[in-house]
């Protein structure tokens, strides 16, 4: 129903094989999935046997040369099933490779895009948020300054030191896109987005987090200590790799809200399911009018939603006409989407769970899984507030406020 | 002023929703706005008697800029002006500086949306009924004087009952009946916009309302006209340039070519009522644009704490909340409006899903954005309330919107009904199921 006309063939076909295989290979499979992160790796080889890894990158790499859009229908169609694979999946399919596609690092694209259109399945890792400071990173009123990892030059190499705490995939990616500052003092000009190989030296990581939700994806602690690598494995250099980091934030808040619209979708089934079987007052619950205001309420918010995020895929995919996408404007648009959808989806799952009562918490149910994975989407990448401000500096001169 | 080269306004209003044509129209209705409507905004709502700014303003919008031929068809000297899109982008200019304006526009289009849609339709007798309506009445709205038109349809009890499309027209009490070369209507209608000082009614009928659909009779009625009669102008909180009062019908008699009844009647008014939901959602986002610019101004201007209001991380907050909802509920203000536009990939204006998508993006804009204005108002505090500071307007204006076309209940009802067979006609659960 939504912006039908804005999808093509293959994206429609994208859909229906990713929905189908949410609804065989995941949705049933979801509490062991939680416990067995082996069984979560064979759903992941099933994805990249599908094509879905590797349609992200380049064609001249084996690549399909996808675009946000179809991204964007993947990971909804996955966070039906399960959010953690969702975000594994996009993670994977290029978001931490897209910058060295953007600018034209060929050094970067040669060492390591092979990986991930192998045929095997392969991780790839965004090490952004400093273990001190957290949210410091992130931040874009501190324009730098509030990253701690450092990137020293040294001959023709980069000398990598800091912590990184709460990376996806730390810990079994193929490759680490680290944010670093050259001089913190420096703010913008001073941010270095390094691609760090695994098995570097001096890189180690601690154990996976134990987490209520996306226990499905691992999250560790990244630790650099002396860590070195080819300079040519700095995406772009001064300036530029600040853009990017900036548009890299508005590629992950939009990542963000295509599981939150998947989580929330996939409550809104339960519910509509469970309220249509459920009798209360001698009728289905959802006949009551107290009942279908709710049910109101979550599916409209879902419409908004929708609405908002696709727009956004198109725009991410035409950035011609709607770019630079590291504009405070375009940041500000794509924060207002993940803003709005982390919300969204929370509340809506939230009401949803109004009206399962006690059953919205059984672990013997499938709801209470939605519970926990649509709250950690406003907890990530700096949280709702430094989004507020993303959106906020689109439209006024908003400065530091340390 | 609307800066259609910025990086913001490619973002706001994407390529495809809004073609160059429409961009051009937007453009000249913004800087009218601003120019005609902006600095007077604070006076609007004292004009009690509208001949001060209200009349004046609406005389150069709709004769001089021609909007008020914009749903006369193009045979008839008219702008045949029927995109949806451009429709919201015109509502949503004019509820940046004032709601009741943009009211009073949007209901002389509404009032004129039944004969179009029946001139334009490939059906023979609602081509009659939209030829013989046109012939009579498009020289008024084509002319240089200030013509207006009304959709009278609520009534003094089960006002949005009617609006119910569950409700088949038989809760209409306003009674037709056809008297040999005439039709002969009694009852009174209330809260229409526009009713009082309209030119020519739409009045939504019933000639039997045990026979809902089959009975259900639209006619067109001018006025001045024998035994038509107002009572007083409601005095309202806000969006005071849009006139509402009751109607009454005594004994009226037109001729007959200036009515249809049956299911055709009921398929044009259940168009009719589907198609502005994305436009008062689009009222909606300009009423929020309106307030946040008038923010962003002030917290830019006052300082506390030794730095301007905006700088401050609470602040920052607020107006980040706002400007985040004015991206998402525009885009989806946009994509419903394309819908509409594109029938033939999303369905007709009155099919339950499109129903349900305009109601529930209505309801949801309409609801929220009331709560954000008011979030606004803390940033001003005392200074928000004067009505030279700009803002409470707004705060008023935001109050209106969200209760207006039968209210968000009704839009919930709709929203679930393209999900399952919900009950919610007036006569009880099972009444109506088919």
């Amino acid at each position: 129903m939504n912006l039908e006309h804005l999808l093509t063939d293959e994206d429609r076909q994208i859909r229906e094989t990713v929905r189908d295989f949410t609804r065989k290979e995941i949705i049933p499979n979801a509490k062991k999935l939680e416990a067995d992160y082996s069984l979560v790796e064979k759903v992941h080889q099933k994805l990249v046997d599908l094509g879905i890894q590797a349609l992200g990158y380049p064609a001249e790499y084996g690549g399909g040369d996808g675009t946000n859009t179809a991204l964007g229908i993947i990971c909804e169609e996955l966070a039906k099933g399960d959010g953690g694979i969702s975000l594994s999946a996009g993670i994977n399919w290029g978001i931490i490779l897209k910058p060295a596609i953007v600018v034209k690092n060929k050094t970067v694209m040669d060492r390591f895009i092979p990986s991930f259109c192998s045929g095997r399945l392969a991780y790839a890792c965004l090490s952004m948020t400093d273990e001190a400071g957290g949210a410091d990173s992130e931040n874009p009123l501190l324009a730098g300054a509030g990253i701690k990892t450092t990137a020293r030059l040294e001959g023709d190499e980069y000398v990598i030191n800091g912590n990184k705490a709460w990376p996806t995939h730390g810990g079994i990616a193929e490759c680490y896109l680290t944010i670093c500052t050259t001089d913190p003092a420096a703010g913008d000009e001073g941010v270095a987005l390094i691609y760090v190989p695994k098995d570097t030296p001096g890189l180690t990581f601690g154990k996976p987090e134990k987490k209520m939700l996306f226990k499905t994806s691992i999250n560790s602690t990244i630790h650099y200590d002396n860590v070195r690598v080819p300079k040519e494995y700095r995406l772009a250099g001064p300036g530029m790799d600040a853009n990017i980091y900036h548009f890299l934030e508005s590629g992950t808040g939009w990542h963000s809200a295509t599981m939150s619209l998947g989580i929330a979708e996939r409550a809104f089934d339960i519910v509509l399911e469970y309220t249509g079987n459920r009798q209360g007052g001698f009728k289905p619950v959802r006949q009551h009018s107290m009942v279908a205001g709710i049910i109101a309420d979550m599916a409209i918010g879902l419409d908004m939603m929708r609405a908002s995020i696709y727009n956004l895929s198109c725009m991410m995919d035409h950035l011609d006409v709607y770019g630079p996408p590291w504009s405070p404007q375009f940041i500000s648009r794509a924060a207002a989407t993940r803003v709005f959808a982390s919300d969204k989806a929370v509340e809506i799952v939230n009401k949803g769970a109004e009206l399962l009562g006690s059953m919205s918490i059984s672990e013997d149910f499938p709801y209470e899984k939605c519970l926990r994975d649509a709250k950690v989407t406003q907890l990530w990448l700096g949280g709702q507030q430094i989004c507020r401000y993303r959106v906020a500096r689109g439209y006024y001169d908003l400065k530091n406020w340390a | 002023m609307l800066d259609q080269t910025s990086q913001w306004y490619k973002l706001q209003y994407p390529e495809c929703f809004v073609s160059e044509e429409l961009r051009m129209m937007q453009k000249t209705l913004a800087d009218f706005v601003d120019k005609e409507i902006m600095p007077v905004r604070d006076k609007i709502d004292d004009d009690v008697t509208h001949e001060k700014v209200i009349t004046p303003i609406l005389k150069k919008l709709q004769v001089g800029l021609g909007y008020q031929k914009n749903k006369i068809p193009q045979d008839f000297g008219g702008n045949q002006q029927l995109s949806m899109v451009g429709d919201a982008l015109i509502q949503e200019q004019l509820s940046r500086a004032d709601y009741g304006i943009s009211l009073h526009s949007a209901c002389t289009d509404w009032g004129l949306v039944p004969a179009i849609l029946a001139y334009l339709s490939p059906s023979p007798t609602g081509n009659a009924w939209g030829k013989a309506v046109f012939s009579e009445f498009a020289p008024k709205f084509t002319g240089d004087k200030l013509a207006v038109a009304c959709m009278n349809f609520s009534e003094d009890d089960s006002a949005c009952d009617i609006e119910n499309p569950m409700n088949e027209g038989r809760t209409v009490k306003v009674r037709a009946e056809l008297k040999g070369n005439e039709w002969v209507i009694n009852g009174s209608k209330m809260w229409a916009s526009n009713a009082g000082i309209a030119d020519l009614n739409c009045v939504v009928c019933n000639m039997d309302p045990s026979k809902g659909i089959d009975g259900f009779t639209l006619v067109y009625v001018p006025e001045p006209w024998d035994g038509v009669s107002h009572g007083k102008f409601e005095v309202k909180c806000g969006a005071n340039a849009d006139r509402n009062t009751p109607t009454y019908f005594d004994n009226v008699r037109v001729p007959k070519e200036w009515g249809i009844q049956g299911p055709e009647a009921w398929f044009i008014f259940t168009s009719a009522v589907s198609a502005p939901m994305s436009l008062n959602a689009a009222n909606a986002v300009g009423t929020l644009q309106g307030a946040f610019d008038v923010l962003v101004d002030y917290t830019e201007g006052r300082v506390a704490g030794g730095k301007p209001v905006s700088r401050h991380l609470h602040g920052a907050m607020i107006l980040g909340e706002m400007a985040a909802f004015l991206s998402v509920a525009r885009a989806a203000v946009l994509e419903t409006a394309h819908q509409y536009d594109n029938m033939d990939i999303y369905g007709m204006w009155n099919t339950e899903s499109m129903f349900a998508k305009g109601h529930a993006i209505h309801a949801y804009i309409t609801r929220t954005v009331p709560d954000l204005v008011s979030r606004g108002l803390e940033l001003m505090g005392s200074f928000g309330l004067v009505r030279e500071n700009g803002y409470e307007k707004y705060y008023r204006d935001a109050v209106v919107l969200k209760i207006v076309l039968g209210g968000s209940h009704l839009g919930y009802f709709e929203t679930c009904k393209q999900f399952y067979d919900l009950d919610y006609s007036a006569f009880g659960p099972g009444k109506f199921k088919k």
